[in-house]
């Protein structure tokens, strides 16, 4: 894979619908349902598709977004037309793996899924290095994180998911991604003493309250009708409102896991493209 | 990424049921996000496990008895037939590793 297909008017095109929003596609959350026209794009411009992936899930906001456009632009231009970028995406996994601020491989505490997770990071360094690795040895390695792991056991299935051959399964880095922010708002969860006995006690209270609401405001429009939205706007008010009257700290918590969960991802977020375009500005990555 | 392959109600028994290998069968819909969000997943499976285990879809509207039959509640749901029976299920979108992690469960009690 040549970035760019060794043009540099390629990149420089690229850079400069950067700076024009307008040029834009809308790559939001909703990437994950995006991932085969993503793959297509990568190759169109000779990009390592795993990066692509990568750096889109990593936009978690509008790409028209300054942090975002900022980002896409700094992934652009630390890839020099003709670079082979490959080896980004396997020297970003090792380093969610082992150098993060709470990497993977140290949120393990089993001795032995730790060996597993030190293998898998070595085979991402072998294939950094541009060494042909196996299918079979992916798969070895996903084995025995799965043989090794309790059920349930959110990091394991992180790191489980970084056992891939990113070239012939590129979308796997996008589940690593996924899996580790599942892992670490598991962890806020359970700091927080938040059950899944709380999740569907705060479910009942809210269909509860709805329903309050419903009774109270009356029949909704029809969707067509233009005070269809401003009416389901007054419904949601008027349920929380009915939810803060009953003074249940459950509604507290849940607000406090809430905020919790939604820094610890934009933390990660933050971390991980720092990390991203820090690799490609290395002279490894190249 | 692998093409995936489609059964029906009238289909089911001989490209599941009667398969010599295992058959992972996606029960989904075309209105379903998280379906059409798992189907990368789900082609890569493919090809990651061709030759052990056969990856299929089954469109629920259009075969409700299957989806009845095998007390599919929600989509997408992923069921694991070995030998005519249900060996693993999975509900909800899934990535990858989970459902090679369920594969394997099946395919490495075949070894």
């Amino acid at each position: 894979m040549i970035a760019y297909r060794n043009d540099p008017a390629l990149k420089a095109d690229l850079i400069d619908a950067l700076n024009e929003p307008a040029r834009l596609p809308l790559i939001t959350l909703s990437t994950w349902s995006q991932e085969a026209e993503l793959v297509a794009w990568a190759d169109e411009v000779g990009l390592p598709a795993a990066l692509v992936l990568l750096t889109a899930h990593l936009v978690v906001e509008p790409l028209h977004a300054p942090p975002a456009l900022q980002f896409a632009r700094d992934v652009i231009g630390a890839i020099e037309p003709g670079a082979q970028a490959e080896a980004a995406a396997h020297l970003w996994t090792i380093w969610a793996l082992e150098s993060a601020p709470e990497p993977l491989g140290a949120m393990l505490t089993a001795p032995d899924l730790q060996h597993a997770a030190s293998e898998i990071a070595e085979l991402h360094r072998s294939a950094a290095a541009g060494v042909e690795i196996e299918r079979g040895r992916w798969r070895a390695a996903r084995a025995a994180v799965a043989r090794l792991a309790t059920d349930g056991d959110k990091v394991a299935q992180a790191v489980a998911a970084a056992a891939w051959d990113y070239r012939a399964t590129p979308g796997a880095v996008v589940d690593l991604l996924g899996a580790w922010d599942d892992a670490r708002e598991t962890r806020i969860r359970d700091r927080l003493g938040w059950t899944e006995a709380d999740d569907k006690r705060l479910l009942q209270i809210r269909q509860d309250q709805m329903k309050l609401a419903e009774e109270r405001l009356g029949p909704a429009p029809d969707s067509d009708k233009a005070d269809h939205l401003p009416h389901a706007r007054r419904l949601v008010a008027e349920m929380q409102r009915l939810i803060d009257g009953l003074g249940d700290p459950i509604s507290g918590r849940h607000a406090q896991m809430s905020t919790a969960t939604a820094r610890a991802a934009a933390e990660l977020r933050d971390q991980a493209r720092a990390a991203l375009v820090a690799i490609l500005r290395s002279p490894a990555s190249h | 990424m692998a093409d995936l392959s489609y059964v029906t109600e009238a289909t089911f028994e001989a490209e599941v049921l009667a398969a010599t290998t295992p058959v992972l069968v996606d029960f989904y819909a075309d209105w379903c996000g998280p379906c059409r969000a798992m189907e990368p997943a789900l082609k890569d499976i493919a090809s990651e496990y061709e030759g052990e285990v056969v990856v299929v879809k089954l469109n629920v509207d259009e075969n409700p008895a299957t989806q009845q039959r095998y007390g599919v509640m929600g989509i997408p749901a992923l069921l694991l037939f070995e030998g005519g029976e249900v060996r693993q299920r999975l509900a909800g979108a899934a990535p990858r590793s989970t459902i090679a992690a369920m594969i394997e469960k099946v395919a490495g009690s075949r070894a």
